[in-house]
């Protein structure tokens, strides 16, 4: 039964470029080159379908094939459907190729025929070319087409050299492979490969198995993942395709930042006269000595506000000034400014004066000057509300 | 990473503290002195935040410190642990600098392969042909992007496009607080101006 039905396959791939004339060979021989453009993207889930008869495909490699080949399927049922779409077929081959099924069963066969020639030659488009010499493949087809996961022999180019090209590293590179697998068949696929005594690699369709293209394939695509994360960095990257364009918006956007930089620098060196503009000059006419912690604390209110109201919106700026005031009065003010940039928790920073990003201070005699670096935006309230409890907790 | 907003904190720290140092040697700049004073201080107040650890930072600093005129002010702007940065700086460099003329060896030879191999082939089918086309343009720009990325130029490709993710979240966050500072010293400028003419 099974090495009729390999014959009949057989015959049905090769007997359609010989036996047809005309129209109907052209039109077969497009649809075959169609379909050849076709298989490229169903790699994945050809793969799919590979990936799960693992065990199944170690038994078959390794039992001794004498020349009758022997086709894998290992569910009845399927077969028995195709033998009789291959029965009522036959008869009725002279005439037009108008059962669906057949013709789908015979493209798909074309197909993995051509296919797995042309795993050696990519460029041949020939169909009947190799057909003889990939018997197995053919055969192994019609499980396959009915989409029966525990069908199928391995379908790569050479199962020899697969055999020989194990290593343990080479897991990785197959379970990348396995794009398109779901994870339980990844599970079953690892698991499986713990219990065999060398790991197959699965190459996709087309595609060659030696180690140093997979290692290739392997490095490639940590550089597409890697490509992917800066496309989402990048704004207006992620609709793009190809790599020259995406690299393309990254430079454009690498080179925009730097020339940013250049002119901020710029803008900044022309607003301020003095270097350390933060220190003095953003306070220089109003903050000669503030005699009142009040005042100088209304003049920081003001200050949020009118930078706020400006949409310096959740970023960061510096508040600073200097002023008279105890030295109670400074530790307060920087505990309350800790207390608000740390929200809210005072206590563990009581003693960690060095782990302050937010606040320089430099106190010299009963002045405090007193920075905070400040990350505004919808924390400016409390801001204001910490700095009003100073105000009344000083003057009390 | 660490985010966005914890990054652009410790840049400011040390940019400002870096300022602070440098401030006091000179009274009176002109606007370009500041220009370069301002841009130098934020460079190395970054590439001392990553300490060392990503190429690009030291390739920033390694750049800082090579001409004689920077070299002092960078020294001066990094501050006391400048001379161990340094250190770490130069010798990773060095290593570099080593590799550079065995990798540019070996990228020379593989790209002549290529060349020749291209021009061999006189009937080479359209997707061969097309491929190579995009190998090449591809090339290029990462040729572009290696001059862009400090210290990009003796990296492979998967390294180079770590370091210029890296790279571009410190530019955005350097880019954030200098436009920030910016227009808070216009405003309080102005501010200022006001408030002296209403009184």
């Amino acid at each position: 039964m099974e090495p009729n039905l390999g014959t009949i396959v057989r015959s049905i791939s090769i007997g359609p470029n010989r036996e047809e004339t005309g129209l109907e060979s052209l039109q077969f021989r497009e649809e075959i080159h169609r379909l050849m453009t076709v298989p490229p993207e169903n790699g994945s889930s050809f793969t799919e379908l590979l990936q799960l008869p693992e065990t199944q495909a170690m038994e078959l490699l390794h039992s001794p094939h004498s020349d009758e080949v022997v086709p894998v399927p290992l569910s009845g049922e399927p077969l028995h459907g195709i033998n009789d779409d291959h029965k009522s077929y036959l008869p009725s081959f002279n005439g037009n190729l108008t059962f669906p099924s057949n013709k789908v069963l015979i493209e798909r066969a074309a197909k993995f025929s051509v296919f797995a020639s042309g795993e050696h030659s990519p460029e041949t488009s020939s169909v009947p070319s190799d057909s003889s010499a990939n018997l197995e493949k053919v055969k192994s087809e019609p499980a396959e087409t009915d989409s029966n996961p525990n069908s199928s022999q391995l379908l790569v180019s050479d199962p020899a050299v697969n055999i020989k090209n194990q290593r343990s590293e080479k897991r990785k590179e197959r379970e990348k492979k396995g794009k398109g697998c779901t994870k339980k068949s990844k599970i079953e696929i690892s698991q499986d490969a713990e219990k065999l005594p060398y790991v197959h690699v699965r190459a996709r369709r087309g595609q060659a198995t030696d180690s140093h293209s997979l290692a290739e394939r392997a490095r490639r695509e940590k550089i597409n993942a890697r490509m992917k994360l800066l496309q989402e960095l990048v704004p207006g990257c992620s609709k793009i395709s190809g790599t020259a364009l995406v690299l393309d918006e990254i430079i454009n956007h690498v080179q925009s930042l730097q020339r940013q930089v250049e002119l901020l620098s710029m803008r900044l060196a022309t607003v301020n006269p003095r270097v350390d503009f933060n220190l003095d000059s953003l306070f220089a006419p109003e903050v000669s000595m503030h005699n009142t912690l009040s005042s100088f604390i209304s003049l920081l209110t003001k200050k949020i506000e009118i930078l706020f109201v400006s949409s310096i919106n959740n970023l960061v700026f510096l508040l600073g000034g200097v002023f008279h005031c105890t030295l109670a009065v400074q530790i307060q003010i920087y505990l309350a400014a800790l207390c608000f940039s740390r929200n809210h928790v005072p206590q563990e920073l009581l003693g960690n004066h060095e782990d302050d990003d937010y606040l320089l201070t430099n106190t010299s005699g009963s002045d405090c000057t007193f920075y905070v670096v400040v990350e505004m935006g919808k924390n400016r309230n409390i801001l204001i509300q910490i700095l009003h409890h100073i105000n009344t907790h000083a003057s009390s | 990473m660490r985010s966005p907003s914890s990054l652009k904190q410790e840049f400011l720290k040390r940019w400002m503290r870096g300022l602070q140092r440098c401030t006091s040697s000179k009274k009176d700049m002109n606007v370009l002195e500041r220009k370069k004073v301002i841009k130098l201080s934020a460079d190395l107040a970054i590439a001392s935040a990553r300490n060392g650890t990503t190429s690009w930072s030291r390739a920033l600093i390694a750049n800082a410190s090579r001409d004689n005129d920077n070299r002092i002010l960078a020294e001066r702007i990094l501050g006391p642990e400048s001379d161990i940065l340094i250190k770490r700086v130069s010798t990773s460099v060095g290593t570099v600098s080593c590799n550079r003329k065995i990798r540019s060896k070996k990228i020379l030879k593989r790209s002549c392969n290529s060349v020749r191999r291209v021009r061999k082939g006189t009937h080479l089918p359209q997707k061969v042909l097309a491929k190579s086309i995009a190998k090449r343009l591809v090339q290029k720009r990462t040729q572009i992007l290696k001059r862009l990325v400090p210290g990009g130029e003796f990296m492979d490709e998967l390294s180079l496009i770590e370091e210029t993710l890296d790279y571009i979240a410190y530019l955005r966050a350097q880019v954030d607080v200098m436009r920030c500072i910016a227009s808070a010293t216009e405003l309080i400028n102005h501010m200022n101006i006001g408030g002296n003419k209403m009184v």
